[in-house]
């Protein structure tokens, strides 16, 4: 399946993509670790503009064409 | 050892200059810099004075690791009461200005009184003067870095100053050094135009030396490669790359914080700051690093040449800092202007002119919404249509605040006393009188109680709940980490070095280097008692400055309109449950007030 | 192989880490007032370029000096000043065309970048390797290669 991709602040370096190919039902780590960003640089993942928390990311399954966005973590400024 | 020993004490007054010793046992139980200074400030003045008049006292306070060769160590607070809130204020710098001071002797400026005529302080090694201001009263901050340099031959001279908007009471005039380097926020520049002090000039040439100078080289060494590998964007990107990361995650105020996310955000993010246009010009020149910094988050940026707002204006057309992520989301989203130029020039004329551009841009903001209901009218704003998106009125409107002309005074009175004189004090978007950062705490529920409980008002450096925030969106256990990082936090702004490196250091790292470097042991218990110690004291003078539990508040915006879109679609925030828990974790009353017994354990008793 | 610093100001983001490693190997504490590497910025910090004394072979202050303290360690190619013989008449200093050797007040010597013995701790210290120290043959080498990839199609020389 495809899930459409988008990354913010500096994980653009990590990843140049907009979609990633997965197996049906893969979980959000496995398509953090698809897409090769590491998990413990990723700030929140959100799915079709639902945030996922970190202790769901091995839990919550992508179907065809969900829209996911991998953020980077915030700092001051 | 990191210490010069010396503080000088200058009373504008009297014009009395003298060096006194640095008091150890203050900077021992108090680290230095925030911590230092809040103590200096406390047994200097009674803080129910008035913030604008004589008795104020303006500290200006360096760490222990300032001027050494661990990263980061160009850091220094100022330090005084508040005119924008009438609370503690205590605004953190870069550049290279609070290094000099150290070269120069000092530890730590000690300000007091008020000077009957403008004046600035000149410090060239051990020759320092209080020089006659009557030709840079009413000159730019730029103008006034460049006349003393020239004026005493001196270009190595590191100048601290405010411009127009400090001399003329706009009450979040920030002090500027280095040109384009700020202790930004409160009005602490605000305080020293009161005081008819326009500049601090210093130059130095003693040496800071350390405790243990062969440990002290491994551990910076140590600890420099451990934030080579920590910095995620900031050398590339800059803060700016937070914007996109604020959009897609729903807390990037709007139209003063009527909404939460902005559809321009990639007009004026950092993706478009380094992208180069149909003309080839490209916002983002270069990176640039303050005092010892390996990381280099500064940026050096440009206007194009033919746009608006510079085109007849080749004062304009050289480079200096550019945007930072409050600057862009002050000068974008919370006006709703998406025009990177525009947005640029204005973040120029804050440092040209001196003020804070949160509490301008969200100042503005108020205006605007109370513009488009028809409470201001086109009169009183000088012919200028403050509507949202109007990139004119932006720019127009920052020069006329820093040269207080026409509806700039207005402009410059902050949010809470503008919108209180029209009569709708609930769109000033404050906490304390100051204006909240770029981050929507109805999505970020924990920064929400931080900007409540901060000592210097709505603040967002003072804690560290980003990680919690992100990945719960409600109030749920955000008092723990709130309280525990506003304590490390204070810590962090009390030695010398910069927050940027919190991401790769924690208080091992930081008392592994404190501990090489000045007396007495260092570990991370007796930092983070520090700085536990540290936030208590400054609750303790905004208590005694006539503050209660009443002003950890926030807008009724924040607390009863819902966000309308983002991942906390439909949230308010939750201060109403965080609060009380936060109060007892921290060991205070139920009013907000420390224990007897929670002062004691810190030593403040 | 003779060895030269090489200052690359587009890689310089004005740290000054370069100011304090000199210092401290010198002076054993952190004064960029003594570091005999200064760095210099232009147009609001646009520019930062670091600026050391460019260890002429012909070198004035070595011509200049009346004392003979100036004088080369063959294996560096570094010109060395000895405090001994140096009375601090500045007469280098004038002669200077760089400003490179200055004097210093506390010791009564003048003080000049002697690439600290073939071991110059501000290329250590610099983190973005805007000072580098290369081949004192080569150091325009990455610049003729940048040249060279743009003259792919051809050059005449």
């Amino acid at each position: 399946m495809r899930v459409a991709v988008k990354v913010t602040g500096h994980l653009i370096d990590l990843c140049k993509v907009a979609h990633v190919d997965l197996e049906d039902g893969a979980s959000i780590d496995v398509a953090l670790s698809t897409l090769g960003i590491p998990s413990n640089q990723v700030g929140l993942v959100s799915v079709n503009g639902e945030a996922v928390s970190k202790a769901k990311r091995s839990v919550v399954l992508l179907k065809e064409n969900d829209e996911m966005v991998v953020m980077a973590p915030l700092t001051g400024g | 050892m990191s210490w010069q020993g010396n503080i000088l004490r200058v009373n504008l007054s009297s014009g009395d200059i003298r060096s006194e010793p640095l008091n150890m046992e203050w900077a021992n139980d108090y680290i230095g810099e925030r911590g230092l200074g809040t103590k200096y400030l406390w047994e200097s003045m009674d803080p129910k004075a008035d913030p604008m008049g004589p008795d104020n006292v303006l500290i200006f306070a360096t760490g222990p690791l300032t001027g050494t060769n661990a990263s980061t160590s160009g850091r220094y607070a100022v330090i005084t009461k508040g005119p924008l809130t009438g609370a503690i204020a205590c605004s953190n710098s870069g550049g290279k200005f609070g290094a000099e001071l150290k070269f120069a002797g000092f530890d730590l400026l000690l300000i007091e009184g008020r000077a009957e005529k403008p004046v600035y302080l000149l410090i060239e090694g051990d020759e320092i003067s209080l020089q006659s201001a009557d030709k840079l009263w009413g000159k730019t901050v730029w103008e006034t870095d460049e006349w003393i340099k020239k004026t005493h031959h001196n270009p190595l001279l590191k100048i601290a100053t405010i411009g127009v908007a400090g001399e003329r009471g706009v009450r979040y005039a920030s002090v500027v050094n280095d040109l384009h380097r700020a202790a930004g926020r409160s009005g602490v520049g605000t305080v020293m135009g009161s005081k008819n002090l326009k500049a601090i000039a210093v130059r130095g040439t003693q040496g800071v030396k350390v405790k243990d100078p062969k440990r002290f080289m491994e551990v910076t060494d140590e600890m420099k490669n451990l934030l080579a590998e920590h910095t995620g964007g900031l050398t590339k990107y800059g803060t700016n790359a937070m914007m996109d990361t604020m959009q897609e995650f729903g807390g990037l105020p709007t139209r003063n914080f009527q909404e939460v996310q902005f559809d321009g955000y990639d007009k004026v993010d950092a993706k478009a700051m380094l992208a180069t246009d149909e003309s080839g010009h490209t916002n983002l020149l270069t990176n640039k690093a303050c005092f010892g910094c390996t990381i280099a988050c500064g940026r050096i940026a440009h206007i194009r040449k033919d746009h608006f707002t510079i085109q007849n204006r080749k004062e304009y057309w050289h480079a200096s800092g550019g945007l930072e992520y409050e600057t862009a989301f002050a000068f974008g989203p919370v006006v709703g202007v998406d025009d990177i130029d525009a947005c640029t020039f204005a973040g120029y004329l804050m440092n040209e002119h001196g003020m804070d551009p949160i509490s301008f841009g969200v100042t503005l903001a108020a205006a605007m919404e109370l513009y488009e209901m028809g409470v201001i009218s086109k009169e009183e704003t000088d012919g200028v249509e403050l509507r949202f998106g109007n990139a004119e009125a932006l720019t127009i409107m920052a020069e006329k605040t820093g040269k207080q002309e026409g509806f700039g005074e207005i402009l410059g009175l902050g949010s809470k006393l503008m919108c209180e004189k029209y009569g709708h004090p609930e769109l000033s978007m404050t906490v304390k009188g100051q204006e909240f950062a770029g981050y929507d705490s109805r999505a970020l529920q924990g920064m929400g109680l931080g900007y409540a409980t901060g000592n210097r008002g709505a603040c967002h450096l003072k804690h560290d709940t980003f990680e919690v925030d992100m990945d719960d969106q409600t109030g749920a256990g955000k008092a723990e980490p709130c309280k525990t990082s506003q304590d490390w936090t204070a810590a962090v702004d009390s030695s010398g070095l910069c927050m940027f490196t919190m991401g790769a250091w924690g208080a091992p790292e930081f008392a592994a280097q404190l501990d090489a470097d000045t007396e007495g042991e260092w570990t991370a218990e007796r930092l983070i008692h520090c700085g536990e110690r540290i936030w208590n004291l400054e609750r303790m003078f905004n208590l005694a400055a006539g503050l209660t539990k009443a002003d950890d508040t926030l807008p009724p915006r924040l607390l009863k309109d819902p966000a309308p879109s983002g991942t906390a679609k439909g949230k308010v925030n939750e201060l109403d449950r965080m609060l009380p828990e936060y109060y007892d974790l921290r060991g205070w009353s139920e009013d907000g007030v420390p224990t007897e017994d929670t002062l004691g354990r810190l030593g403040l008793g | 192989m003779h060895r030269s610093l090489h200052m690359e100001p587009s890689l310089c983001t004005g740290c000054l880490q370069c100011e304090m490693a000199c210092s401290f190997e010198h002076e054993g504490e952190f004064n960029p007032a003594r570091s005999r590497i200064r760095v210099f910025e232009f147009e609001h910090g646009r520019t930062s370029v670091p600026y050391t004394c460019t260890q002429c072979v012909e070198a004035w202050c070595m011509r200049a000096c009346p004392t003979g303290a100036i004088f080369i360690d063959n294996d560096l190619g570094a010109k060395l000043v000895s405090a001994q013989a140096c009375v601090g008449c500045k007469a280098c200093v004038s002669a200077c065309p760089f400003g490179t050797i200055e004097f210093n007040p506390a010791s009564g010597k003048v003080d000049k970048c002697d690439l600290c013995g073939g071991d110059p701790q501000c290329v250590k210290a610099c983190p973005t390797d805007a000072i580098t120290y290369l081949d004192a043959g080569a150091t325009g080498i990455q610049k003729m290669a940048a040249s060279a990839q743009q003259s792919s199609q051809g050059v005449t020389a």
